[in-house]
């Protein structure tokens, strides 16, 4: 037992049968109608040892789950030399079991290393660096679990088919990790211009063979992709910090998708809105106990 | 170091590309320049005064060689004499916010990045640091929020890029159709998708590069630029929670957006009941979710790790109690002045010090050589006296072991280790076999004891060789001395720690009388115990065997011995003559068989050791330890010193002063007999280890004693003597246990009679053998020996000794 690996979360001891089901898994089918978005729970403070965290989930039969710790404002080495403002490295790692169907290896992979940049770029434009010179803010966003299978996430040059849906996957995976890394890093209590939230919109095949938009597609929804957006969106703002394209689509239609990956993007925002709050509240409530509801009464500004 | 041939391409590649960008121009560009500027220069012909070419070339930069516009603007600016005249773009610093990823949003979508390079290198070269003209500073302006509109151009002519244009005809189009604000509720087709009529996200994400132009522009009032701060927006937009209510595209929304925002949206009370409301994407948390916070899941004050992180904005009397905080100096600052002021302090005395020089110099002296912390032992003093009263443990007794050379010293003191199982049988097997193969078989059980190479190809002791042997009631320490007359002084070193002394006889034919007579060392050896004062004496009648255990010889020796032992001052009661074989073991320690010395009915050697009277030790003398060997510390080990106490006692921790260098030294533990001890008194040889010495400063022969009862060593003593040659004034050694110096006798003082210690002759001319006599000895070699009144000395010259005495002052 001596060489058992602590450092990464082990698979089980013993082997395990895979379970195997006889009867075929049912065809995707569309039951949402493309305008409904799904529900999200979003929620603080899951881990203690971070200074922010936040826990992401779709409801069902949707399986995205991630979980988001942020660490810092801290120290930077001084192997990352001097920097007047703060870093925001982001870092995004799917676990093991977080695919359907086959386990994922530890390394980091290309997938694993491009939607961290990507992450990086959506929140780093939140966070109000200046305040924090010389300083490193971590955010590292483990995905539990994910819809599509992985081996095709990756095919997003795909025109057609499962490529394209597969890159849905992955696609998906970043809204939600752009979502809760914004609400980890508000919870964090580090300095922020706004609160990014993510959103994505698709340009779909109906079955009349015409285009149309469809707000928060899913993988698992079996839609003909054409082409999908994903905003990293401020409100309060109104400002995009990230957009990310796949697929083949027009000028004209490509500017109607991202408006209803925005409008995605704003509705999301009230949950992250919510999430952030609701310990600030907590908090408040609890002082105001202490301190015979003082702090509550006084001017203390929110944050949203 | 050599390039490699990639690098050097690639590197060359750069410098082009970076060449160009310094300049800003290119030679195409430069081309253009000079038509262009032709071209205005005709425009406007020469009724415009104070127009030089330098303006005109900026403006046609500017606009990129658009004639037309630069044209107007220059018309513009110049015609309007009362205004200063202002740059030909306003230098402004837009905040930077994040630039989306160009390759995916494609360029139209125009974070034009040359916007934001405001000032030119070596703009700001002429201005002095910190009062930079005010014309010349830059403002920085607050990010704006969008306003929804189109692209704005820079002037009347709209030169847009074809997307925007695209968006353009489209928002156009939209507005122009009016259509209404029916939302559509199944999927929408493209084209249709929208109803809001107002913005494009492509002119949306444009706003920023178009900032500063939209700020020129906009009909409606612009923000106050001058604060130069960025006002994070922490607030929630009304806007925001009214999304969901509100349908996309109508009235309401849209004037929202037209209307331009404070940089510092408008703060909204939170009214959280009203938010919750419109939550109408939050869900429950699923069975995994539950399970991930369990308890959590609802927050509890417990659970509030991170109260530290939230900030009271403090108002009035706070605010003021916070500010009073930062009105003193800082810690640091406290800090650094006393620094200073110490620093000023020190370079104040080193001037006096240089003043009266031999001052500063004096207290140098003294501070400089601190001396090294003596190692505290933080033990706590025990009273070694009642201690040493209390203990049960059994009596430690030295005893030496002297005799002519050969009479089987050695031999008898191997067969005593062997016989009490201090040796064990493998040992002396060894050494049978390998005494006999240098044919020197007898002498294995000497090889017990003379371990060196050179004792044992000999078949002499040369040096005092220690051992030690238990008995029932005592532990005895053997000190066995060598018998040959060249290593008398080794004898005497042995002899000044010894207790009692065994006198071992050869009882062969002609081998006592070799001793006894013709300056054998019985005689000598006899006499130097006596004088280092040892009072009791057993003579081992030895090699008896050889004689087939003959008792008359035994009885002839007795009676010369003891007369010869009377006569050298030894008590009768304080003799036992006991007969033995070393060889052949018998009446060592066993019993001999029936009939093999039938005229023998007393103890055997053994047994006549273990009547030993319990040694009165000087314990509550001042300390005094006689150093007779010095073990240098390793890598591992400390220093060791071995030694006898003569009086007084010591216990772990103390320091010791050495006699006669003056070092101090901590004594880290005791080892009596290899067994650790916390004290040790006075009889005791002890082993210490010690640290805080120099080797150098240290020799067998000093002495050990405690700084508060020092020894005084003396270079010149008075000595009361019992010569055994005759003495004059001369050159003689002084031998006290290790410690031997050069000296003579400076003067005789006066003789003694031997019988009642009366004086007989004052200055005699000499000392006969056997008198007593009172002399003056001096040290020869400057350095005085550790000795004091009362110690007992020997002096030896030409090889024999020739006095033994006691200082008498």
């Amino acid at each position: 037992m001596a060489l058992t690996d602590r450092r990464r979360v082990n698979g089980p001891a013993l082997p395990t049968s895979i379970p195997f089901y006889d009867t075929p898994a049912p065809a995707p089918t569309v039951s949402r109608s493309p305008t409904e978005l799904r529900k999200i729970f979003l929620k603080t403070s899951l881990t203690p040892p971070a200074s922010g965290s936040a826990f992401y989930e779709l409801t069902p039969p949707s399986t995205l789950k991630l979980t988001t710790s942020v660490y810092g404002p801290r120290p930077l080495p001084p192997s990352a030399g001097f920097s007047p403002t703060a870093r925001v490295t982001a870092e995004l790692k799917f676990a093991p079991f977080s695919t359907r169907g086959e386990r994922r290896g530890y390394v980091r992979d290309g997938l694993e290393r491009e939607l961290s940049l990507q992450l990086q770029i959506a929140i780093s434009g939140m966070v109000r660096a200046s305040a924090y010179p010389k300083s490193g803010i971590d955010v590292f966003v483990t995905v539990l679990d994910c819809e599509g299978r992985i081996e095709e996430m990756i095919g997003v040059d795909a025109a057609e088919g499962e490529g394209e849906r597969a890159s849905l996957g992955a696609m998906q995976v970043l809204t939600g990790a752009i979502t809760c890394a914004s609400t980890a890093i508000a919870d964090a209590g580090i300095e922020c211009v706004d609160l990014v939230a993510a959103g994505m919109a698709a340009l779909v095949e109906a079955k009349d063979g015409k285009d149309m938009v469809v707000m928060d597609p899913s993988p698992l929804d079996g839609w003909q992709v054409r082409a999908a957006v994903l905003v990293g969106y401020m409100a309060a703002r109104d400002e995009i910090t990230l957009v990310w394209s796949r697929g083949e689509v027009g000028v004209e239609e490509f500017t109607g998708v991202m408006e209803s990956a925005v409008e995605v993007a704003t509705k999301v925002r009230g949950v992250v809105n919510d999430a952030v709050r609701e310990r600030l509240v907590a908090l408040l409530k609890a002082r105001g106990k202490k301190e015979g509801k003082k702090a509550i009464t006084e001017d203390v500004e929110m944050t949203g | 170091m050599p390039r490699h041939k990639t690098d050097l391409s690639a590197e060359s590649y750069d410098y082009d590309d970076d060449y160009e960008e310094d300049d800003g121009m290119t030679e195409d560009d430069r081309r253009q320049m000079k038509a262009a500027l032709k071209q205005v220069r005709q425009t406007i012909g020469g009724d415009i005064p104070g127009v030089t070419d330098a303006d005109i070339e900026e403006t046609l930069w500017y606009y990129y060689f658009d004639v037309e516009k630069a044209v107007s603007y220059i018309l513009k600016k110049h015609t309007k004499a009362s205004k200063p005249k202002p740059a030909p773009k306003p230098k402004q610093v837009v905040v930077a916010g994040p630039a989306p990823k160009k390759d995916d949003v494609g360029q139209g979508f125009g974070y034009g990045f040359g916007a934001r390079t405001a000032v030119e290198a070596g703009y700001f070269l002429d201005a002095p640091w910190g009062n930079v003209p005010t014309e010349r500073l830059g403002c920085l302006i607050e990010q704006l929020p969008p306003v929804k509109m189109g692209l704005v151009g820079g002037s009347g002519g709209p030169k847009t890029s074809k997307l925007a244009a695209l968006a353009k005809a489209r928002k156009e189009k939209k507005l122009a159709e009016a259509s209404g604000a029916a939302e559509p509720t199944g999927g929408k087709p493209l084209g249709v998708t929208k109803e809001r009529p107002s913005i494009s996200l492509l002119s949306r994400l444009s706003h920023k590069s178009s900032a500063s132009s939209v700020a020129s522009t906009s009909p409606s009032p612009t923000p106050e630029p001058s604060a130069g701060r960025v006002t994070p927006i922490l607030t929630t937009n009304t806007n925001i929670n009214d999304k969901d209510k509100t349908p996309i595209g109508s009235p309401k929304r849209l004037q929202d957006l037209d209307q331009p925002r404070s940089p510092v949206v408008e703060e909204e009370k939170c009214d959280l009941k009203a938010f919750k409301e419109d939550l109408a994407l939050k869900a429950v948390p699923s069975s995994f979710a539950t399970s991930m916070f369990g308890s959590r899941l609802e927050f509890e004050a417990r659970f509030l790790w991170a109260d530290t992180k939230t900030f009271d904005i403090l108002t009035g009397k706070e605010a003021a109690k916070v500010q009073q905080g930062f009105s003193g100096p800082s810690p640091d600052d406290v800090v650094e002045t006393a620094q200073k002021g110490m620093g000023g302090a020190k370079a104040k005395a080193d001037k006096n010090g240089q003043a009266d020089g031999k001052g500063s110099r004096d207290s140098g002296a003294k501070t400089a050589p601190s001396p090294p912390p003596s190692p505290k032992l933080p033990k706590a003093k025990i009273d070694v006296l009642k201690a040493y009263g209390e203990s049960s443990e059994k009596d430690h007794v030295n005893f030496v072991v002297v005799g002519h050379v050969d009479a089987g010293k050695s031999t008898l003191m191997g067969r005593i280790l062997y016989d009490t199982g201090a040796v064990d049988e493998r040992t002396l097997q060894k050494f049978r076999k390998e005494a006999e193969q240098i044919g020197k078989g007898s002498f294995a059980l000497a090889w017990v004891l003379d371990q060196t190479h050179e004792e044992r190809s000999r078949g002499v002791t040369v040096d005092v060789a220690v051992n030690k042997f238990e008995t029932e009631k005592t532990v005895f320490t053997i000190l066995d001395a060598p018998g040959h007359k060249d290593f008398v002084p080794n004898m005497i070193a042995g002899a000044a720690r010894a207790d009692f002394a065994i006198l071992v006889i050869d009882a062969s034919t002609g081998a006592f009388e070799a001793g006894f007579h013709l300056r054998g060392q019985t005689k000598e050896h006899t006499l130097l115990i006596r004088s280092m004062g040892v009072h009791r004496v057993i003579v081992a009648v030895n090699k008896l065997d050889s004689v087939g255990w003959d008792g008359a010889r035994f009885e002839e020796i007795k009676q010369q011995m003891a007369q010869f032992l009377s006569n050298a001052g030894f008590n009768e009661k304080d003799i036992a003559f006991v007969p033995c074989s070393g060889l052949e073991g018998i009446n060592v320690i066993k019993k001999p068989e029936e009939g093999v010395i039938p005229w023998y009915t007393g103890p055997t050697l053994l047994e006549e050791l273990d009547i030993t009277t319990k040694y009165a030790r000087p314990v509550d003398k001042p300390l005094r330890l006689t150093v007779s060997d010095i073990f240098k510390g390793g890598a591992q080990n400390q220093p060791t010193v071995y030694g006898r106490i003569d009086s007084g006692y010591l216990q772990e921790g103390d320091v010791l002063l050495s006699v006669p260098n003056k070092e101090q030294v901590t004594v880290k533990s005791i080892v009596i007999n290899d067994e650790p001890r916390p004290w040790a008194v006075a009889g005791h040889n002890v082993n210490l280890q010690i640290s805080g010495f120099d080797e150098l400063h240290l020799r067998a022969g000093d002495l050990l004693c405690h700084p508060t009862s020092p020894l005084q060593p003396l270079k010149c003593f008075q000595l009361k003597l019992l010569a055994f040659e005759t003495l004059t004034p001369m050159a003689v050694d002084i031998h006290r246990g290790h410690l031997h110096a050069p000296g003579r006798i400076s003067g005789l003082l006066q003789t003694y009679d031997k019988s009642n210690g009366t004086v007989t002759k004052k200055k005699p001319r000499h000392v006969a053998a056997g008198n007593l006599a009172s002399v003056m000895v001096e040290l020869v070699a400057g350095a005085a020996i550790p000795v004091e009144a009362g110690m007992k000395i020997v002096l030896r010259s030409n090889g024999q000794t020739v006095a033994a005495g006691i200082i008498e002052k």
